[in-house]
Parts: structure tokens; C-alpha cells; sequence
């Protein structure tokens, strides 16, 4: 056919039904004559029609279009499918415009040979879909854990290579990452620590105040900032926005294929990505930690004279007397290695991502909640570990 | 211009004075198009040209700066409500890179206009979304898959068959047949000159291939310096003396195609 013929029936009309007239025809036939429209619109009502037809199998079907108004693909489609479960042993399509009878023929020619098997609903025993969502979730989770070691790995082969040549150190992304998650989680990490100093000394006073012993607030204070909250509060903001942020970018770049381009190009992109990420971090948490703790020891301190009357000098004093610089060194010890675990895992998240805008999503998702899991997991190893060794 | 102008009741698509604008780039520059029912019109014109933003203000998806676009008699830019709704009923898009979503599986693509425009039970749908699927070349088990999945041929024919899901009075294709190898081109382009003769389908596509444009295309508009330089049938706009198309027809390229539709005929 060529397009140039004449355009098929004119489709404006679009009444509402659609009808099947089934006669006898000569040689023991049927003559099938559907009238109306058989259209999307009216596909449902095309399939009651045609459920009349099932019957012994005819010797001649013969299809008569000619009282169609209106024929598009999805009314052919019932035609055909009817007129293969029919299975006549000769077919005629009669009538119609030569462009219907063509879809006919055109639509029998892609139809499925036979009825499409009933939706597949696999019968399972109960609670074997559970078992094997737990199952597969263990499985996946181990190899996770493998390809995180293996990416770990990976990035300190990297490092030896790179100490030796300083002219292939990505500075310009080091300082750009440093900027974003460095100076501007500042102002979040120091105003939620001025908080959570007030609180905990708060908390401190109304206990301590019992026994008379409210000076011991600012030991409270000081000794739970230095050594854990102030390290841990920047962990875990920083976990939430840098984790995420790394997730998301390396992932977008991996599903447009810019991974593929570099390693083409052969640069390595955890030369180029992964390690100056990892390495603002790395800078970048002890610093906020400094930050956590001195704003945290503030907070502590306005709290302690608004409700307790120790003046900001006889705060300066207890301070310097009950806590050590230890303390502080201990907390700020971890800083770094809480910067390597939230950058790794951000990082190995976002090379996770395979595809879609749906993977991005959930591999982010994942590198915070893992960030944070890992930051918390290790405070806890650090906490017994440094108590067993006395500092 | 070789083309007169039609009676516009006729028309399908019909561009007056379009002109559209990037921040200070001129994209168009009184565009005027219009694309008869049942053509099957070719939009062509060097990279960077803007057949693509032409198509889109075709669907109503780019703010024109004047000018206006009509699509099957409704102002695509104006219409609200039922009008609105109608028209998206009656149109088709495939987009360059299928643009399906990537959270459905291929069969839950195609029945996805099918839902939004019809009541039919789920089994229906199915059936229909189906043999779209099969129209447009695609294997019965790639139903099941997801874009991410499938190849980038694939994932354009997955996007016809959600295209063609409501049998649309009129389709937009975005380059269908870019980065399909021959044969698959080739089907393609049979498929929409099936169902243009079939359906008495409108057919506009953007497309840099030269047999498409030989062997489906009734009608050619060349689009260069802003605007349609030439717009009429194709054997008429090949042997026009327009440098662009001469260059475009009688290249190297140009002329192996067109040698192979002469001896087609």
C-alpha cells in the first residue's frame, strides 16, 4: 500500500457502540458482520459481542466489514483474536475500506498464535516469599560488604602512586569539596552544638543540684563534648550532608556514563572523584569537631551562669583544673577516621548506582543511613577501647 | 515557498509567525508549517537548526515568543480543560531517547496512557499494550523488563509502542530511527507507513535519515536561517535549487539514497 491512498475512514465521529451480527453463510460458513465503532473506547463492549462466537470451529468464517463506522487497532485486534479462537478452516474479510481489511490482516499477522497464558501468579508457601527476601537481603548484604573491602583496597593502591607524583593531586576539587563540606556545615554544626551544650548542662545541674554538687556541671560538660558529643554531632551532620551529596553526584555521573568517559580517557576515578572527597573530609571533620566542642563548652557555659550561677570565669577555671588535654585528643583522634568511613561509603554508594533515576535515589538513601551507622558503630569500638587502655 | 496554502480544516498541525527565543538566542524566526491530515511530513535542517524545539513547540512543551501553534485545530499552548485533554488523546510522542519512565516496566509504560484515557480492565490492557509492544518490533519478553534494561534501540521502540498505545490520530517522532541498525531502521520506517496508510495516521517526525525521508515521507520542510525555506513534496523540494537542500540531497550521501529510490521505482 502506498501512503499515498486516500486517508482511512474519517474518525471524527465517535459514537459510543459497537455491535456483532452473526448469520449463516453458504458452505456451512458463519458471515461475522461487526457494525459501529470498533475502537479503543468501546473494547470492552466488543468483547461481549464476541463472546457469542465461540462454537464449533466453521468451515468458512466469513468477516463482513461493511457496516463498520470506525476501526482502529485495538478493535482489529478483538476481531483478530476472536477470529483465531474460532479457528475456521477458510477466512474471508469482506466490505470495509481496503485500509480496515489491511489492519485486519496486519493485526492477524502480529497476534499472538495462541491465548496468552493467565498472568503468571506463582503458588507459593506462606511465608516463603519472606524467607527468601530475608535470604536474598543476607546474600546481597555480604557481597556488599565484599565489594566495599575490595573498593577500600582499591583506593589505597591509588595512594602510593599518587605520593609520588604531587603534580597529579586534584587540588582544585580537594578545595572546592573542603569549601562545601567544611565552611559550609560550619554554622549548622556550631549553632546545634551551642544547643546541645545548654541542654546538657541543664540536664546536668537538675541531677547534680541534688547532691549540692552543681560545679560538676562543667565537668559533665567538658568531658562528654571533648570526647564524644563534639566529634560525634559533626560525624553525623556530616554524614547526613556530605554522605548524600557524594552519593548523588557520583551516582548522576556514573548513569550518564561520565565514569565510562573517564576511565576511557584513562583517568581514575577514584584518583579524580573518591580521593579528593575523602581527603576534604578528612581535613575537614577535625576541624568542625574543634569547632563542635568550643561552641558545645559555650553553650554549657552561658547555660551554667543563666541557671546556676557559676560565672563564665569560675567556668574558665573549673575547666582548666578538671579536664585534660587528653580528652580533647581523644575525641579529635576519631575525627579523621569517622571522615574516612562517611567519605568511603559515600563515595562506594554512588558507584553503586546502575541505571536509573530510582537506583540514585536509593543508593543515597543507603550511604546515610550506612554513614551514620558506621560513625556510631565505631564511637562505640573507640569508647571501650580507649577505657581498656586507660586514656 | 512551494507550498500553498491549504484549507486550514484540513490541516493537522498548523505553525503561524512562530518564533521562539532562548534568553537572547533566536531559535525561530516566523516559522510558518502546516502539515496536511494523512501527510507524512519530514522535518530536516542542520544540527543546532531547531527541528527539535520546532517539535516541541509543536507539543505545546516550549513558550513561543510570538506566533502560534496549532495542533488538529486546538492552540496547543492556550487550550485548557476538555479541549486539552482531547488533544492529548489524539497524539502520539516519541521522544529521541524514548523517554519512558524508568520506574515501570515496558508493558506498564505502554498502559500507561492507555489508563490515564480509558476505564478497560486491567486484562484488556494488557492484551492491548501487548500488541503494541509487537508492533513496534519488540520481543514478547521485553515486556517485562525495565528501561534500564534494554538497549537504546530497545528503549526507542518501547517508546513507539507507548506512542501508538491510543491508536493517536497523529504522531511526533523525535529522530525514531537514530541509533537503530538498518534492518531495525528500515521496519520502523514500514511500520509508520503501514499505520500512515492504515490509519490515515499524521505523521511528523525530525529525522536526519535519508531513507526515511525517502522511502516514508510524503512531504519534506527544510528548516534553515530560523525558518522554513521549503516545505512540499519530496521528489518537488529535492530537485528545488535551494543550496542547503542541494548540498543535503547531492552529497555523497544524499546521492546514494536518492540513487536507490530511483531505482526503487
Amino acid at each position: 500500500m502506498s501512503p499515498s491512498e486516500p486517508a482511512a475512514p474519517p474518525r471524527s465521529p465517535r459514537p459510543t457502540a459497537c455491535d456483532l451480527a452473526i448469520t449463516p453463510a453458504q458452505h456451512s460458513g458463519i458471515r461475522w458482520a461487526p457494525s459501529g465503532c470498533w475502537t479503543l473506547e468501546t473494547l470492552e463492549q466488543a468483547e461481549r459481542a464476541l463472546a457469542q462466537t465461540a462454537g464449533a470451529p466453521p468451515a468458512v468464517l466469513v468477516l463482513d466489514l461493511s457496516s463498520l463506522v470506525a476501526l482502529d487497532t485495538a478493535g482489529a485486534l478483538m476481531l483478530a483474536r476472536a477470529v483465531r479462537d474460532a479457528r475456521p478452516a477458510e477466512i474471508a474479510i469482506r466490505g470495509g475500506t481496503d485500509a480496515q481489511r489491511a489492519l485486519v490482516e496486519a493485526i492477524r499477522g502480529r497476534i499472538e498464535p495462541s491465548a496468552p497464558p493467565a498472568a503468571e501468579r506463582r503458588r507459593d508457601i506462606p511465608g516463603a516469599a519472606l524467607l527468601a527476601r530475608i535470604g536474598a537481603a543476607v546474600i546481597e548484604a555480604a557481597a556488599e560488604s565484599g565489594r566495599q573491602l575490595g573498593f577500600l583496597g582499591r583506593l589505597l593502591t591509588t595512594l602510593p602512586r599518587l605520593a609520588r607524583s604531587p603534580r597529579d593531586w586534584p587540588i582544585v576539587p580537594f578545595v572546592a569539596h573542603l569549601e562545601r563540606a567544611g565552611v559550609d556545615a560550619t554554622p549548622l554544626v556550631g549553632l546545634l552544638s551551642l544547643m546541645i551544650g545548654g541542654v546538657l548542662a541543664v540536664l546536668g545541674a537538675d541531677l547534680l543540684a541534688r547532691f549540692g554538687a552543681e560545679i560538676f556541671t562543667v565537668n559533665l560538660v567538658s568531658f562528654a563534648f571533648l570526647r564524644e558529643f563534639g566529634v560525634l554531632l559533626a560525624a553525623i551532620l556530616v554524614a547526613g550532608r556530605s554522605a548524600s551529596a557524594f552519593a548523588a553526584e557520583i551516582g548522576s555521573m556514573k548513569s550518564r556514563e561520565e565514569i565510562d568517559a573517564m576511565e576511557v580517557l584513562g583517568l581514575d576515578p577514584l584518583e579524580r572523584l573518591v580521593i579528593p572527597r575523602i581527603a576534604a573530609l578528612v581535613l575537614a571533620l577535625p576541624l568542625l569537631t574543634v569547632v563542635a566542642d568550643a561552641l558545645g563548652l559555650l553553650g554549657g557555659a552561658i547555660v551554667s551562669a543563666l541557671l546556676l550561677d557559676i560565672s563564665p570565669s569560675l567556668f574558665m577555671a573549673r575547666l582548666q583544673e578538671a579536664t585534660e588535654l587528653r580528652h580533647f585528643a581523644t575525641g579529635l583522634l576519631k575525627a579523621p577516621i569517622f571522615a574516612v568511613l562517611i567519605g568511603l561509603i559515600g563515595c562506594f554508594q554512588g558507584l553503586q548506582v546502575e541505571g536509573d533515576a530510582e537506583s540514585v535515589g536509593r543508593r543515597t538513601t543507603r550511604a546515610v543511613v550506612q554513614a551514620i551507622f558506621a560513625v556510631i558503630l565505631a564511637d562505640a569500638f573507640f569508647a571501650v577501647l580507649l577505657l581498656e587502655i586507660g586514656l | 515557498m512551494t507550498d500553498t496554502p491549504r484549507c486550514e480544516p484540513e490541516a493537522a498541525v498548523v505553525v503561524r509567525g512562530l518564533v521562539t527565543r532562548f534568553g537572547g538566542r533566536v531559535v525561530h524566526d516566523g516559522v510558518d508549517l502546516v502539515v496536511g491530515r494523512g501527510d507524512v511530513l519530514g522535518i530536516v535542517g542542520a544540527s543546532g537548526s531547531g527541528k527539535s524545539v520546532l517539535l516541541r513547540a509543536m507539543l505545546g512543551l516550549v513558550r513561543p515568543a510570538a506566533g502560534r501553534v496549532e495542533v488538529l485545530g486546538v492552540d496547543v499552548r492556550r487550550a485548557t480543560g476538555a479541549l486539552r485533554t482531547a488533544l492529548e488523546r489524539r497524539r502520539g510522542v516519541l521522544f529521541q531517547d524514548g523517554a519512558l519512565f524508568s520506574t515501570l516496566s515496558v508493558l506498564e509504560n505502554v498502559k500507561v496512557p492507555l489508563r490515564r484515557f480509558t476505564r478497560l480492565p486491567d486484562r484488556l490492557l494488557d492484551e492491548v499494550a501487548r500488541l503494541r509492544i509487537r508492533m513496534a518490533g519488540l520481543p514478547d519478553d521485553a515486556a517485562y523488563r525495565r528501561p534500564a534494561e534494554l538497549s537504546g534501540g530497545m528503549r526507542k521502540r518501547a517508546g513507539l509502542a507507548r506512542a501508538l498505545a491510543l491508536d493517536p490520530e497523529i504522531l511526533f517522532l523525535d529522530e525514531p530511527t537514530a541509533g537503530l541498525d538498518p534492518i531495525g531502521a528500515a521496519a520502523l520506517d514500514r511500520l509508520v507507513a503501514d499505520l500512515a496508510s492504515m490509519l490515515g495516521l499524521t505523521v511528523v517526525m525530525v529525522t536526519h535519515d535519508l531513507d526515511s525521508l525517502l522511502t516514508v515521507c510524503t512531504r519534506i520542510a527544510v528548516l534553515a536561517g530560523r525558518r522554513i525555506v521549503i516545505c512540499g513534496p519530496v521528489d518537488e523540494v529535492i530537485a528545488s535549487g535551494h543550496p542547503w537542500v542541494k548540498e543535503y540531497f547531492h552529497g555523497p550521501r544524499g546521492r546514494a539514497a536518492t540513487r536507490g529510490r530511483r531505482q526503487g521505482e
